[in-house]
């Protein structure tokens, strides 16, 4: 069947099985392979999307559910070739390993933000639960969390 | 062949023929696919039925659809007010990506003896709603993933007294997150000038359903709440489960720890 939904702010349609995954078909359909299947259970949190803000395992999406939604994956988070503060956080603070959770961090990360700018230690431990890094263990992830958290704060005292 | 087809409204469950599996968020279902389990399976879509996300509060009921997710019940003002254990419960599922997709009809009409909403429900005694009639939580489980739903038949709310109670849930697994519990329990306590007047005590995850601790609940009717009657009432309900040893954990394990929670939950009826 055809399915159309906006994906990093674009309008696609895609031919696909209903019950196909999202992962599936934002990997081989659209081509956009920062989106990582790990575990395929919705436990290691490696394929996460954004779905109309809400952070999912596109694992566990069927495609039939897509129709209308508004997509975000990793490849939509830096704005004309800016990264994004998130992204820039990780890099700076080696956050990154092999890098394969990295993508489904940085959203989880991007969901948190977007609502709460000043989150505890507690609430990115809480919005980073469903995410498993098997490299280096969680505090740097967590520091440039904070670190992406408090620039974008700057960012916006400039602006005023 | 495996089949997929969905459903806009309810009366439409009527005229389908073949025997369905019911998919709302997926977070079990499509587990199961990527295990490639189900294949000759005809799986009906039905989160795009309509009204079925709410939650809702009338004089004397508290109401959940079967659509509402995980997220939306641990945040819910209703909720957490008149049924903070499900609160708790729902907050303490999977992930936040799970959370944002699993819903409380999923984790009731999949049965499973460690599914997390279900001690709570027993706890505030509620009653399954399904398109075809009503029936009471502690009707509603038949064993391990299995209940009384019949062919084609959904659950389509949650209702939950409304009462003036406190309520708490706590579980234990190797971790926090995305863990299945080894144990689980939820209690429910209505407590008048001091003295207990109404009590629930459910445990998950050690029996093939959940399972109510009576001896317990009957100790404690028309008590006032202090250390010593807390100790015997742990004594009581962890004597009165039946947990198993498995690759989960061990009975002992569970027996144990089953107390131990239970004397933490009402030491904070305490406060």
């Amino acid at each position: 069947m055809r399915i159309s939904f906006k994906i990093n702010g674009k309008k696609v349609a895609v031919e696909a099985a209903p019950e196909a995954r999202l992962l599936d078909v934002i990997r081989e359909d659209l081509g956009l392979t920062g989106t990582k299947e790990g575990c395929s259970k919705g436990e290691c949190g490696a394929c996460s999307v954004i779905v109309d803000g809400k952070l999912v395992d596109s694992c566990l999406f069927p495609m039939l559910q897509a129709e209308g939604c508004a997509i975000t994956t990793i490849e939509g988070v830096s704005e004309g070739g800016k990264l994004h503060p998130i992204q820039k956080a990780f890099i700076e603070e080696g956050a990154v390993q092999c890098g394969f959770c990295t993508p489904g961090m940085v959203l989880a990360a991007k969901v948190l933000l977007d609502k709460n700018k000043k989150p505890s230690e507690e609430e990115i431990k809480e919005a980073l639960s469903g995410n498993l890094c098997r490299c280096t263990g969680y505090t740097k992830i967590k520091t440039a969390v904070k670190k992406a958290a408090k620039s974008a704060g700057r960012g916006q005292n400039k602006k005023r | 062949m495996r089949k997929f087809i969905k459903i806009k409204s309810i009366p439409e469950l009527a005229r389908i023929k073949e025997k369905c599996v019911f998919l709302a968020g997926g977070t079990d279902i499509y587990v199961a696919l990527n295990d490639n389990m189900l294949s000759d399976a005809v799986i009906c879509d039905i989160s795009f039925l309509k009204g079925l996300d709410k939650i809702g509060m009338k004089a004397k009921t508290i109401s959940a659809g079967a659509l509402t997710n995980f997220d939306s019940i641990a945040k819910s003002s209703v909720i957490k007010k008149y049924a903070n254990c499900l609160a708790e419960a729902a907050a303490s599922v999977g992930s936040p990506q799970i959370r944002n997709r699993a819903t409380i009809g999923g984790n009731v009409a999949n049965g499973s003896p460690s599914g997390d909403a279900i001690p709570a429900l027993y706890a505030l005694r509620a009653v399954i709603k399904t398109n075809l009639r009503s029936v009471p939580v502690d009707k509603f489980f038949t064993g391990p993933k299995r209940t009384v739903l019949k062919k084609n038949e959904i659950v389509t709310e949650i209702l939950l007294p409304r009462e003036n109670n406190i309520s708490f849930f706590e579980k234990i697994g190797p971790r926090k997150a995305l863990a299945i519990s080894k144990v689980s329990v939820a209690v429910s306590l209505v407590i008048s000038g001091g003295v207990i007047r109404e009590v629930s005590i459910a445990f998950g995850a050690v029996g093939p359903t959940v399972i109510r601790a009576a001896g317990a609940e009957k100790f404690l009717k028309g008590k006032k709440l202090c250390d010593s009657v807390i100790s015997r009432a742990s004594e009581i309900a962890s004597g009165e489960i039946s947990p198993i040893d498995d690759f989960r954990s061990t009975a002992k394990y569970r027996r144990d720890t089953a107390g131990v929670i239970i004397s933490r939950i009402l030491k904070k009826a305490l406060l």
